[in-house]
Order: structure tokens, then C-alpha cells, then sequence
């Protein structure tokens, strides 16, 4: 089985099954915490939406996008590795040395987890409902138009919502990367030139640089000033 | 090729590379980040470079307004350089800010060719131009930031603000090439209007998108901020007019520019308002530049074009004034840990040569006269009183504002000093030169500023936006 055949088996998923992938992943982004969930899922995200869009552009376009989310995630996995996952220091030699009390499952969500599954169910309601009204005409196939738009709908509101209420840049950034992501499944469908493919993937790699400069300015202090 | 936009992009890319490999030469990298550029603003001087240059599959020219424009942002850039020379020992400003203005210039000189939306096809969108242009604004984060631990809320404000407005340009875009396929569709034009109107606020800063403004002048480097404030900003204000000359849905439209106006003078107001407020004289430059940004939208927002020639004239004086108050924050920063009024008490008497750059720059952004800022406030203020009296004495209260904002901050400098035996600092004479040299320029500039009338004049006349 050649490459070429195992992208092909790969694009062959049914549509709704990446769809609801995608909408899962995206909502991830916004619930969890941990740093390196956050970069799973965000690797993950950029993987279903390649997918998306093998039903719309070449697959080689598609495997472009997705390949530049994936190299986008090394660059930010490796900035949270520096900063020790955004803990300082101190916090992170404690946690090794003290026996720590059994912590239940949920501990990886994080303080504040239900409000934030609030958060995205509600904004996974409202840009479900909207695309599934309105659906933005981007193909002639209807039921591909809509899957496309409550997709992009979906990953661009819940990466506003990551940039607007977190205040580390690491999830910021993956917000705005996010919006970018979101933005792009509708984009690429409708203007699919190498050219502005290109530069909007260039984008995307000199965001996550600074990205990844902005996260360790802000860890650099964090371990100056144990809180 | 040579006539074509290449210099403008190929010698500051040229520069930056040059730049990395003599990191260790901090003077040699200073002179190649400042004559460089100031070379090939020298080309666009002597020559028009409008032949198209092919990049990336469409060709980028220049038109008379953004050769004019990129001449002065290269211009500044260099003396700007040359500031964060004598202020700073970060080499990494010079090449990240060079590939930046290469960026820019990239953007500028791929805007759209005319945009015939109601006479349907070819339409030629600005894409390329927004795309460049993010890219520029997104690497000035790293000079913004400037390697300061934990200072990070101006800078991450500023990304997302402008990676937001991306997508939106980006989907006007896509509904104008529609609407240019079925010229019928109100809803299609209103749209993209919208989306415009919105790109263009989060680019500018305009209120409510401002809350980076201060955040960056307060936290940053100072000639980074200037660099932003200064280049970025103004970058985006021709970005603007090529916007709205070159799409006839927008300068065709009388609502879009009463919503520039109004826009503006909430800006202008607010800014005014809130310099007065504070504390800081990072964020006073930072309200300062808000409130100027308004007046120049002010101007622009009158549909004339002695209002278009005002509002080019408050973009290009505003250098004068942005560029002195950071070189002497930038002064005062190796004296004082940050810009507040308490941290800069006697600083006349401790860096002379800072408070001086410090505050008439201030009062230039101001629009005091006789400095740069008041002969492009005035002109402001005459075109404003021409439509609506109400919105000219708006004008007049942000400049008071920042009056106010600024004299407070100078019972700090001008405090004497508690220890009589502190010296004052010997500045280096190219420090003295370069104060006093944006000082002269400064007062030339308020004292006779139809120095500038010929290049506005042509600038204006090839803007599509009088009725």
C-alpha cells in the first residue's frame, strides 16, 4: 500500500464522523489546561481539517494545510517543554520530590472546568445553528457547504473565545491559530491558489514563532516570582 | 526589474541578513540597518520604480501615494535605527525590523489594481497585500517584546488584534469577488462594506480596538513601540486609502466615510481623555498617538480632498513628535526602571538632553505650536469646523487632553533633585545630534509645513475619494 493509498483510505472517512471529530477537538482547546493536551488537540484539530478538506481541494492542498499545522505544533510543544509546561520551577521540583494525595481523573481539567464546558457547548450550539441556517455557498453540494461552514464556524468561535478569555499566550495563541485554522477550511475551498495558500501557511509558522517567544517571556517571569 | 519595486524589498531584506551575520559589530550593524533602507528610499526618490515586479505569480508595482508613503516610512525606519543604536544593545532589533519593512513595503506595493466591482470581472483582490502586511506586523512582535521576562499583555493584545483582522479582509475579499459576479446583491455589498469598515478599525486601532495601543507604549521598548506606532500604523493608514480609493463600493459611499468621522472622533476624544488620566509617560505617547489617529480619520472622514491632504498631513507630522518622545523615554529608560511620572522625577536635571526629546515630543503629538503636530492638527481642525463645528471642537478638547496629560508628567521632570551632588549625564554627541536634529526637524516642519504640500498634493490628487 503506497502512500498515496493510505491518504486515499484516509480521506474515504465519512464526512460527519471528521466533522464531529473536528467539532470535539476544537472544544477541547477551549475545556482543557494542561499544556500538553492543548498541543494534542491542536495537532489534531489541524489534522481533521486537512481531512475536511480533501473533500473539497486536491489532496495534496489538504495534506499541504494539515502539514503545516503539524509542524506548527513541534514549535510549541518544544516552548512548553523549555518553560516546564507554563508551571514555575519551584512548583515542578515540589510535585517531584512531595508524595502527593491521589488526585481524581478530572485534576487534568483543571480548576474552572465546567464553566468552560459550558462555554464551548453553548458557542458549539450557536455556530452549529447558525452554518446549519445559513450555510455559506461554497460548493454546489449543499450538505458539503454546510459541514464546511458549521466546521469553520465552530473552530473560529471557540478560538475567539480561547484568545479572548485565557491570558497565557500559549492558549491565546492557540486561539488565534485557531481562527486562522477555522478561517482557512472556508478559504481554501473557495480560493485555492498555491500561491495564497503559501503565504497564509507562512503566517501561520511566523504567529507560532511568535508564539512560542511570547510563551517564554511570560514562564521566564513566573519562575522569577514564585505566586 | 531595476525600476520596479525590488530595491524597496530586496536592500532592507538585504540589510537584515547582513545584520545577523555582524550581530557582533553592534556599530557596523547599526550603519547597514540605517543606510540600507535609507538607500533604497534615496532609488525611490531618484527613480519611480512603477515597472511591475512579478512575485509570487502577480506582479507588484508602485503607484505615485505608496512610493511617496514608503519613501517616508524607510526614512523613518532609519532614524530610527539609528535611535535604538544609541538606546539599546539588542542586535536582534535590527533584523527582525528590516524583514518587517521589506514585508510592508511588499504589501504596499501589492494593493489592488482598480476594482471595478460593479462593472464585474477581472477583479484583482488585495489578498496578497493583507497577508503581506500580517506577516510584517506579526514579526515587530519580537522587537515589542524585546526579551523582557513576564512582560507580555501590550504585545499578545496587539497579535491578536492583528491576526483577527486577517480573516476579515480576507472574507471581504471572497464577498466582493462575488458580489463582482452578481452586481445586484445589495446584501453582498453591505457585507463586505461591514467586514471592510471592521478590518480597517482592528488595523488602526480605532476605538474600541485601541486596548493595545497603551499596553505597548508603556510596556515595550520605546523605538520599538515608535516602530509600531510610527511605521506599522501608518503602513496601515495607506493600506486604507489604497482600500477605499481602489474599491468604488467604498469611496462611492458617502455612510463609510461618516462612519470613518464618527469613528475618529470617538478615537480622538477617548484618547485625549485618557492621556489626561495618566501616570505614565509611555501610555500618554501611546493616548497620544490614539487621539492623532482619530483626528487623521477626522480629516479623511470630510469626503474632500483638502480633508484626504489633512489627514496625510497629521500622518506624516506625527513622526516628528512619536519619534523625539521615544528617544527620550528610550534616554530615560537607562536611568529609571519604567515611564512612570514618579520613576522620571528630576529628570532635567539628571538627563537634560531625554527630557527635552521627552517632552516636546510629547507636545508636538499633542499639536502644540509651533511644533510638527500642530501644523497637521490645524489643518485637521479646519476641515473638521468646515462640516460640523461640534466634531472640530471634539479636536480641540483630545489636544487639551493630552496637554493636561503632559503637564502633570512635567512637574515630575522638571522636580529639583534631592542629592545636589548628582551630576547630570554627559550624553554622546551623535546622541546630542540626533535629539537635536529631530528637534529642528520638529519646528521646521510646524513652522513651514508646505515644505511637505508638494508630495501631499500629489499624493492626494492620485487618491480615488472626493465625490
Amino acid at each position: 500500500m503506497t502512500n498515496v493509498d493510505i491518504a486515499k483510505t484516509i480521506a474515504g472517512l465519512p464526512g460527519a464522523a471528521v466533522l464531529i471529530g473536528l467539532l470535539i477537538a476544537a472544544a477541547l482547546l477551549v475545556i482543557l489546561v494542561n499544556w500538553r493536551l492543548l498541543i494534542v488537540a491542536l495537532a489534531l484539530q489541524y489534522i481533521l481539517i486537512g481531512l475536511m478538506l480533501t473533500r473539497v481541494v486536491p489532496i495534496e492542498l489538504a495534506a499541504v494545510k494539515a502539514l503545516v499545522g503539524i509542524m506548527i505544533c513541534p514549535v510549541l510543544y518544544i516552548t512548553a517543554r523549555r518553560v516546564n509546561w507554563g508551571r514555575p520551577e519551584e512548583e515542578a521540583e515540589e510535585d517531584k520530590a512531595a508524595e502527593r494525595p491521589q488526585r481524581r481523573w478530572w485534576h487534568i481539567l483543571g480548576a474552572g472546568w465546567p464553566v468552560r464546558v459550558i462555554v464551548a457547548v453553548l458557542a458549539l450550539a450557536i455556530s452549529t445553528g447558525l452554518a446549519s441556517r445559513n450555510p455559506l455557498p461554497i460548493v454546489t453540494d449543499l450538505t458539503l457547504s454546510r459541514d464546511l461552514t458549521t466546521g469553520a464556524f465552530s473552530v473560529i468561535l471557540l478560538g475567539l473565545i480561547n484568545a479572548a478569555l485565557a491570558e497565557n499566550p500559549l492558549k491565546v495563541g492557540i486561539g488565534l491559530l485557531s481562527v486562522l485554522a477555522g478561517f482557512e477550511l472556508l478559504y481554501t475551498a473557495v480560493e485555492p491558489t498555491l500561491t495564497i495558500v503559501g503565504l497564509l501557511g507562512l503566517t501561520n509558522l511566523i504567529l507560532a514563532l511568535a508564539i512560542a517567544y511570547l510563551t517564554t517571556a511570560w514562564a521566564s517571569r513566573r519562575s522569577e516570582v514564585p505566586e | 526589474m531595476i525600476f520596479s519595486p525590488l530595491p524597496l524589498i530586496a536592500l532592507p531584506l538585504l540589510a537584515a541578513g547582513l545584520t545577523v551575520l555582524l550581530r557582533r559589530f553592534a556599530m557596523l550593524s547599526a550603519l547597514i540597518a540605517a543606510i540600507l533602507p535609507a538607500m533604497a528610499a534615496l532609488i525611490a526618490i531618484i527613480y519611480p520604480l512603477n515597472n511591475p515586479l512579478p512575485l509570487l505569480g502577480r506582479d507588484l508595482y508602485l503607484t505615485t501615494p505608496d512610493r511617496y508613503a514608503l519613501i517616508y516610512l524607510y526614512l523613518c525606519a532609519s532614524a530610527t535605527f539609528l535611535g535604538v543604536w544609541r538606546t539599546s544593545s539588542k542586535w536582534t532589533y535590527y533584523p527582525v525590523a528590516l524583514a518587517a519593512l521589506a514585508s510592508i513595503a511588499a504589501a504596499l506595493g501589492a494593493r489592488p489594481v482598480v476594482v471595478e466591482v460593479i462593472g464585474g470581472r477581472p477583479f484583482d483582490p488585495f489578498n496578497y497585500a493583507v497577508l503581506f502586511f500580517a506577516i510584517g506586523a506579526v514579526l515587530t512582535i519580537f522587537p515589542l517584546q524585546g526579551g523582557q521576562p513576564g512582560v507580555t499583555l501590550g504585545t499578545l493584545r496587539y497579535l491578536t488584534f492583528m491576526v483577527i483582522a486577517v480573516p476579515i479582509f480576507l472574507a471581504a475579499a471572497w464577498v466582493l469577488d462575488q458580489y463582482s459576479q452578481s452586481p445586484d446583491a445589495v446584501n453582498l455589498a453591505q457585507t463586505a462594506t461591514v467586514l471592510l469598515l471592521f478590518g480597517i478599525a482592528l488595523w488602526l486601532a480605532v476605538l474600541p480596538f485601541h486596548s493595545w495601543l497603551s499596553g505597548v507604549a508603556s510596556e515595550s521598548p520605546p523605538l520599538s513601540s515608535a516602530f509600531v506606532l510610527g511605521i506599522v500604523n501608518m503602513a496601515a493608514f495607506f493600506l486604507m486609502l489604497d482600500l477605499v480609493s481602489g474599491i468604488r463600493l467604498l469611496n462611492d459611499n458617502p455612510v463609510v466615510f461618516d462612519v470613518l468621522r464618527l469613528m475618529g472622533l470617538a478615537t480622538a476624544l477617548v484618547g485625549g481623555a485618557l492621556a489626561f488620566a495618566q501616570r505614565d509617560f509611555g501610555r500618554i505617547m501611546g493616548y497620544a498617538v490614539l487621539a492623532d489617529i482619530g483626528v487623521a480619520l477626522v480629516a479623511f472622514g470630510t469626503h474632500t480632498s483638502a480633508g484626504l491632504s489633512a489627514a496625510l498631513f497629521v500622518v506624516f507630522l506625527r513622526t516628528f513628535g512619536l519619534g523625539l518622545m521615544s528617544m527620550g523615554l528610550a534616554l530615560a529608560h537607562t536611568e529609571a526602571p519604567d515611564d512612570t511620572f514618579v520613576s522620571l522625577a528630576s529628570l532635567a536635571w539628571r538627563r537634560p538632553w531625554a527630557a527635552v526629546g521627552l517632552v516636546v515630543g510629547a507636545f508636538s503629538l499633542a499639536g502644540v505650536p509651533p511644533l510638527a503636530g500642530f501644523a497637521g492638527r490645524w489643518g485637521a481642525l479646519q476641515q473638521a469646523a468646515g462640516s460640523d463645528l461640534g466634531a472640530s471642537l471634539a479636536l480641540v478638547l483630545s489636544s487639551i487632553g493630552v496637554v493636561a496629560g503632559v503637564l502633570r508628567g512635567l512637574q515630575y521632570v522638571l522636580r529639583p533633585l534631592d542629592d545636589p551632588t548628582i551630576q547630570p549625564v554627559r550624553e554622546s554627541p551623535l546622541t546630542i545630534t540626533l535629539i537635536v536634529g529631530a528637534l529642528v526637524l520638529c519646528v521646521i516642519f510646524g513652522l513651514f509645513p508646505d515644505l511637505l504640500s508638494p508630495v501631499i498634493r500629489q499624493m492626494a490628487a492620485a487618491y480615488v475619494i472626493a465625490p
